[in-house]
């Protein structure tokens, strides 16, 4: 049978086994790596477009200089391979490099699914168990035919050393019994998606497009085929996928790291240029921005991390784009992963970032940036979970983000947007989310700079100890000063300038002191710290770097309610205030009447003191106020809005009681018949 | 005792409150603190005019001769009470033994006498004034001297010698004005001067008379005031006969003049110049009215070339005939351009409005607007591409993108060549009122919906505007808008037949003009509402409290019915409390927006002057947190458009913050502009016209707007009005903005006005109540006669 006759995601799997048995061998050997001295394994595949004007040679070549292009750049930090993009994802990778995902390139392999329910596959965890314990595995005819291709091309791969000739190790021995172990359980049938439905089939090996939907039913199981990317993930650290196309006379690049252990892709770079002899060079460069240098993280507390660099070890020079420096900024990904070593998550943390502020070559500190109530970089560390940072690699010079309700797409309108100073703590509001909550952030020409979190919290403290020596020598002064004028004119002809200079400590910091600026990193990228404000209520801050997302959005209480409540208090506390400087007004003016035996103007204006609202007028408007404000009809008010909303009720119902009372009313009257009376 | 009292509060509040509570309670007493500050300055000021007080004007003293004694009695000159002699004439046949009574200003209440012969002289109080009267005159000080003649021919007019004092000052005083420029006085001086006094010095009086008038005449020729000049001649031929030298020898004068216009008038109509010939032939009228050889040019220009001249207080820049805050904008703009959707009136439920190329209907569960365009209006439009622009204002990306409209808009069908059918992604009750948009085509400079006329010629104080097409029978030709900074220049214009149609009036005016038949008076149907909205990132007009003071330092009710309105009539004008306007009552169809349970602030510069200083403090902790000086206050700019209405208004304001001490200065905004970035205003005076709230208050606060707010209750109130699916909720969420902005001001709201405009019977079809001016332009006819022009009616 011809690979022509095979259906077309049989043949993607063909060629994707075929496509690894030369590189797998070597990499099947386990090897014990450490951190900083295990360089990055990048394999980097190319696709061309067919309008690529670039002869089969020219793209040969072009490979070859995009490799020692790159190894020259990176030298012994990376172990490169480059390779032509495997047929199938040919297509996929050209359509829409920027809209890949990770599910994309695995749509088609094959998966093991077992039943949660049968009593012989329920308690199967893992591909080897499944291998071994069970005794039919359900194919359909046309993977079984891919299966057995594959199986027998990876054995005569695995005889064959890199030199060409035969070896074979103990580990492909291994890997061969156990695939040819899996080959003679696996049993023909059709239909196999609708018999693993049904219940007639219990376990399956079957395309991941085909799985079926009801995750109760079914286990899947991390599918070790050696061809098979999910083998390749574990033995790669970033998988580059170059792009080669034609836009007039131009050739285009685009560039896109997916950083395998995480299973995390990076954002497009492009490039074009229209002399292929530049190609190579462009496709190097593209390949080495869009490229993400990690950092695993060690220690950490809310303010600050410690990292250990990979591969630092390996990188002699700070120009080596595989170096983290300090000013650089990370953005951490959580792992998690089972006893077998399978990632049960793999999560990018929101709204986190790291600023490296030291670096050894190895050993770094950063300043952690974590969103309001999260948690940092802090949290469960073990051998199964780990926090690995990528460097951020801003590829526009905007961000939006979208302010909507938590857990829902309806967007946050006219929240504060206010960005502040990661140096002087200064706000500055930016704007306000406009009808679809979105608030665009720019990219600044100057990205800034920050202290590192120890020297931040010191340069506080010495600026709080300052300012309390301040106070207290003013004090000091004043004292000294009062002393000095309640003691006559013969005590201030012997008190002189200097008495009052030295009153209290003398031992003020000078501004040099002070001055922390040459502890100050300047940043690598444009990191920002950004608040989001309704009314008075700050509803979250959100560290952000502008530029790696077309729109960042953010799930953030629901916060209209107490807002349009805060809209009413707050401005009838405002009429609250007009009214009691009006009330006070007239009853002085009454007072200034009567002392002038004005009596008619004092009555007049005892009628505009009785004619402004009293307290009961006052208190009955707020509890109509309240009452249309808490009426849940309207709809129900979130539960964390309660009590605030409750709270200001109570606060203006105390000033009304407060400030409000009806005596001045009745203070006047008296003063104005008494006065009329004596009269 | 009670400052204390609230001291004490303030500090139980810290403990029991909370910081919020603790801190209002503080402001509180601040606020109080300076009331009796305040109170205690008033009275010091009262005692410090008491004792800083010059000596009176002798006039202004209470009446008192002086005796002078002999030096043998002493020689003393003694204050006494007026003596009352007979006639108040000194006697003259008295004998030294004789005594005379009088009571001493020293000790009123008693009498002495005093022998006649230890009397050396007694100078009468009305003398001295007299001889005051005389010495000042001699000094030029005519004004002080008028004081004193006036004292005395009220209180002595029987005295000796005083009409001939009166007669010389008078002639004195017309040659003292004569000499400094002010000829009309001393016409009506001299003139004066020889209807009560025919005989006093009459060569010198009639040589007076002549060379003022002639000097006068001169003037207004000059200025180009012919009406005035003549009114002048006409009264002194009446007066003094034709040949009286001055009335004759301006007479010829005025006739070359009208030649050379008449001259004038004809080239420029050679020259198919009608707008300037009409205007010398109009000029040429002025000058002689009844000067037979124009009327036949007059006539002739009138029937080829049929022009109306509208006199506008505000001269239009741009023209946009949907704008919210631009009148002349809005009232040029319907010449040149339509809009897709347009407002003609109110109705039951928000406005009617007409769509430029069709019909159109919302559908019953408003989430469709269906559009039928009909082949008769000829458009370079058509279903597609007006699809597509629908479309177009919903793109965040495009230029015309619009955030009200994307909000709103979900798709947009074609369904033929005619139809096309907007589907909304919600209820929307007043969809197709955010539809007012003028359509440009590609370079943004041709309208794509074109008006009746295009914008023509322009001067210094002129814009025309030219039919476009071929024009109907009796329709103008041109539209000639004539910009005038005088309201009083513009209607004497109007009655003098210089234009035809005045844009705006003062109520005052419009009840003047109103008896006059010769003229028409409207209303337009809808009021403006005026505003000062914040526009600079000032601290003290960011702070809610400085701008409650500035509303409560503004005598608001006070301006308007005096020198804006002059009129308490509610129809004329009157204040409002929300950006909205009020209506005339419930029943208005206009003021579903309006709460009227909201009243206006009352005007109190005490409590002003507290707001302020409880502004401060707020500001001095904020500054103090932030850990930086408080800037001090500034003197405020006040943006204001170039009409005399909104100059007077500001001025008034300026005057009346300087009460409690705030500074502020106006700046002119060019013609036709709302704002200027570069005059850096922090405040702009705006009338706008609110006649959709459900739609125009987003044009104004929200993020496009004038007054784009900061203010995160107006946000979330105009959200919650963007979001209401029906008429009840549209209500109520405007009502609640009203409130907000009552509360949190936003703009400060002044008051609505009623406009009015006057329009000669001579154009019909402009309608008695119009929204706009033009907007019944295609109906607009002119009968331009002789007679009309040369303001003969």
């Amino acid at each position: 049978m011809g690979i022509r006759t095979l259906p077309l995601k049989v043949s993607f799997a063909l060629a994707i086994a075929l496509f690894y048995a030369a590189v797998r061998a070597k990499a099947q050997t386990p090897e014990v790596a450490v951190w900083e001295f295990d360089p990055y394994k990048v394999e980097v595949w190319c696709t061309f477009d067919p309008e690529v004007t670039a002869s089969t040679f020219a793209r040969e070549q072009f490979k070859n200089y995009v490799r020692d292009e790159l190894d020259r750049t990176f030298g012994a930090a990376w172990r490169l391979s480059v390779r032509d993009t495997p047929a199938q994802l040919r297509g996929t990778i050209g359509s829409n490099l920027s809209e890949l995902s990770v599910g994309d390139i695995q749509y088609n392999e094959l998966v093991l699914v077992v039943s949660k329910t049968d009593i012989q596959t329920k308690a199967i965890r893992t591909f080897e168990a499944a291998v071994d314990l069970l005794d039919r595995i359900a194919i359909s005819p046309s993977y079984m035919s891919a299966l057995s291709e594959a199986i027998k091309n990876n054995v005569a791969e695995n005889g064959v050393a890199e030199n060409g000739e035969a070896e074979t190790t103990n580990m492909q021995r291994e890997e061969d019994a156990q695939l040819g172990k899996l080959l003679s359980k696996c049993v023909v049938e059709e239909s196999v998606g609708e018999k693993l439905t049904s219940g007639e089939v219990t376990a399956a090996l079957i395309p991941r497009f085909l799985l079926p939907s009801d995750d109760d039913q079914y286990r899947q199981l991390i599918t070790l085929l050696p061809w098979q990317t999910e083998s390749l993930f574990r033995q790669r650290d970033k998988l580059l996928f170059l792009h080669v196309g034609m836009r007039g006379r131009d050739f285009t690049f685009q560039v896109r790291e997916l950083d395998c252990p995480m299973r995390y892709l990076g954002p497009t770079m492009t490039g074009a240029t229209d002399e292929w002899s530049y190609a190579s060079r462009v496709a190097a460069a593209l390949s080495t921005r869009a490229f993400a240098p990690i950092a695993r993280m060690e220690d950490a507390n809310s303010t600050s991390t410690t990292l250990l660099m990979r591969a630092g070890g390996l990188i002699l020079d700070a120009q080596n784009p595989a170096a983290i420096l300090p000013g650089d900024v990370l953005h951490p990904i959580l792992r998690r992963d089972d006893r077998n070593g399978v990632p049960q998550l793999l999560q990018p943390q929101a709204w986190t970032y790291a600023a490296v502020t030291e670096s050894d070559g190895r050993e770094m500190l950063a300043n952690v940036y974590a969103y309001s109530g999260g948690t940092g970089l802090q949290g469960r560390r073990n051998r199964r979970t780990q926090r690995i940072l990528l460097r951020v690699r801003p590829v526009s010079d905007q961000t939006e983000i979208e302010v909507v309700v938590a857990g829902t797409d309806q967007p946050q309108v006219g929240c504060a947007v206010y960005q502040r100073d990661l140096l002087t703590d200064d706000f500055e509001l930016l704007g306000r989310t406009d009808w679809r909550g979105r608030f665009t952030i720019e990219v600044p020409e100057d990205f800034g700079a920050i202290l590192p979190a120890a020297k931040r919290l010191e340069m506080y403290k010495a600026m709080r100890d300052a300012e309390a020596k301040r106070a207290e020598r003013e004090k000091a002064e004043r004292e000294k000063a009062e002393q000095v004028s309640a003691g006559g004119s013969e005590i201030s002809e012997v008190s002189s300038e200097s008495d009052l200079v030295d009153a209290g400590p003398d031992d003020l910091p000078s501004e040099e002191e002070l001055d922390y600026s040459e502890f100050e990193v300047p940043l690598n990228a444009p990191l920002k710290k950004i608040y989001v404000k309704s009314g008075n209520e700050v509803l979250a801050m959100l560290p952000l770097v502008p530029g790696i997302e077309r729109v960042s959005q953010a799930g953030l209480l629901d916060d209209r309610r107490r807002l349009e409540t805060e809209a009413f208090v707050r401005g009838f506390q405002h009429e609250i205030i007009d009214l009691i400087g009006l009330r006070n007004l007239l009853a002085a003016q009454i007072k200034l009447s009567i002392k002038k035996e004005d009596f008619e103007q004092a009555s007049e204006t005892f009628d505009r003191l009785q004619g402004l609202k009293n307290y009961t007028e006052m208190a009955r408007e707020l509890d109509l106020i309240q009452r249309r404000l808490i009426d849940e009809s309207r709809g129900e008010i979130p539960r964390f809005s309660k009590r605030p909303i409750d709270r200001m009720f109570q606060n203006t119902r105390n000033l009304l009681q407060k400030f409000l009372q009806d005596e001045l009313v009745e203070a006047s009257k008296q003063s104005l018949e008494s006065a009329q009376q004596a009269l | 005792m009670l400052l204390g009292q609230l001291k004490m509060i303030s500090s139980h509040q810290e403990s029991t409150m909370g910081t919020a509570t603790a801190r209002w309670a503080r402001l509180v007493a601040i606020g109080l603190a300076v009331l009796g500050a305040a109170a205690r300055l008033d009275a010091q000021d009262s005692v410090q005019s008491d004792i800083v007080r010059e000596e009176a004007e002798l006039i202004d003293q209470e009446a008192f001769d002086f005796i002078i004694l002999t030096a043998d009695a002493g020689g003393d000159k003694v204050k006494v009470f007026p003596i009352p002699f007979p006639s108040r004439q000194l006697p003259s046949n008295t004998k030294p033994t004789d005594r005379l009574t009088v009571v001493l200003k020293r000790f009123p209440e008693r009498e002495y006498e005093i022998q006649w012969r230890d009397i050396d002289n007694i100078l009468l109080y009305e003398r001295r004034i007299y001889d005051e009267a005389v010495e000042r005159m001699r000094r030029k000080d005519f004004i002080g001297a008028f004081a004193n003649l006036s004292y005395l021919m009220k209180n002595y007019p029987k005295m000796n010698q005083l009409n001939n004092l009166r007669q010389e000052f008078l002639l004195k005083s017309a040659a003292d004005r004569f000499s400094k420029g002010d000829v009309a006085q001393t016409l009506s001086t001299l003139e004066s001067l020889r209807d009560e006094s025919p005989g006093y010095q009459e060569s010198a009086v009639s040589t007076g008379i002549s060379r003022a008038a002639d000097r006068l005449v001169q003037n207004y020729q000059e200025s180009g005031d012919l009406s005035s000049a003549k009114v002048i001649l006409n009264r002194l031929e009446q007066k003094y006969g034709p040949r009286f030298p001055v009335v004759a020898q301006w007479k010829n004068r005025l006739e070359s003049l009208a030649r050379a216009k008449l001259d004038e008038a004809q080239a420029l109509m050679k020259n198919k110049q009608y707008r300037e010939a009409r205007k010398a032939a109009v000029d040429m009228l002025g000058i002689l009215p009844d000067f037979s050889e124009g009327k036949d040019l007059i006539d002739e220009i009138n029937r080829i070339h049929p022009m109306v001249r509208v006199g506008v207080m505000q001269r239009s820049g741009e023209l946009d005939p949907a704008s919210l805050t631009n009148w002349p904008a809005r009232r040029a703009g319907a010449l040149v351009t339509k809009t897709v959707v347009q407002f003609t009136e109110t109705g039951a439920e928000g406005g009617q409005y007409k769509f430029a190329l069709g019909s159109f209907d919302l559908s019953e569960d408003r989430q469709q607007l269906h559009f039928t365009l009909d082949p008769g209006i000829d458009s370079s439009l058509n279903a597609y591409e007006l699809a597509q622009t629908l479309a177009n204002y919903a793109f965040v990306d495009h230029r015309l993108y619009d955030p009200s409209w994307a909000a709103i808009f979900q798709s947009v069908s074609v369904l033929s060549e005619r139809r096309i059918v907007v589907q909304l992604k919600r209820p929307n009750v007043l969809p197709h009122a955010l539809m007012q948009w003028k359509l440009l085509d590609a370079d943004g400079e041709s309208s794509l919906l074109p008006g009746a006329y295009q914008a023509g010629a322009s001067s210094e104080n002129e814009n025309s505007f030219v039919v476009n097409g071929e024009n109907r029978s009796g329709q103008p030709v041109e539209i000639v808008e004539v910009f005038y900074d005088d309201a009083k220049q513009a209607v004497n214009d109007l009655l003098r037949g210089e234009i035809d149609i005045l844009d705006q009036l003062y109520p005052a005016d419009a009840k003047r003009l109103a008896a006059d038949r010769r003229l028409t008076i409207g209303a337009y149907a809808l009021p403006t509402t005026h505003m000062l909205i914040p526009v600079s990132d000032d601290p003290y007009l960011a702070n809610v409290k400085f701008r409650r003071s500035l509303l409560y330092a503004t005598n608001r009710q006070g301006m308007l019915e005096g020198e804006l309105l002059n009129s308490t009539d509610l129809n004329d004008g009157s204040l409002v409390s929300g950006p909205f306007p009020s209506g005339d009552g419930k029943s208005d169809l206009l003021a579903y927006a309006y709460d009227p349970n909201i009243v206006p602030t009352v005007y109190s510069p005490q409590l002003a002057k507290l707001l302020i200083v409880m502004a401060e403090d707020e500001l001095e902790q904020e500054f103090s947190r932030k850990r930086k000086p408080v800037p001090n206050r500034k003197k405020f700019r006040i943006g204001c458009p170039d009409f005399e209405f909104a100059r007077v208004a500001v001025q008034a304001m300026i005057q009346q913050w300087k009460n409690v001490e705030i500074e502020a200065e106006m700046v002119i905004l060019p013609p036709g502009t709302t704002i200027d970035p570069e005059l850096e205003c922090d405040l702009v005076y705006v009338v706008t016209t609110m006649w959709e709230p459900a739609t125009d208050i987003e044009r104004l606060l929200g993020g496009n707007g004038i007054a784009a707010t900061d203010n995160s209750f107006v946000i979330n109130g105009l959200e919650k009005l963007r979001a209401a699916r029906n008429w009840r909720e549209v209500r109520n969420a405007l009502q609640d903005l009203h409130q907000f902005v009552d509360y949190h001001l936003p703009i400060l709201p002044l008051w609505q006005v009623t406009d009015r405009f006057a329009v000669s019977r001579y154009v019909s079809g402009v309608g008695k109540n119009p929204v706009s001016l033009y907007e019944d332009v295609d109906s607009w006819r002119v009968d331009l006669g002789f007679e009309k022009t040369a303001g003969l009616r």
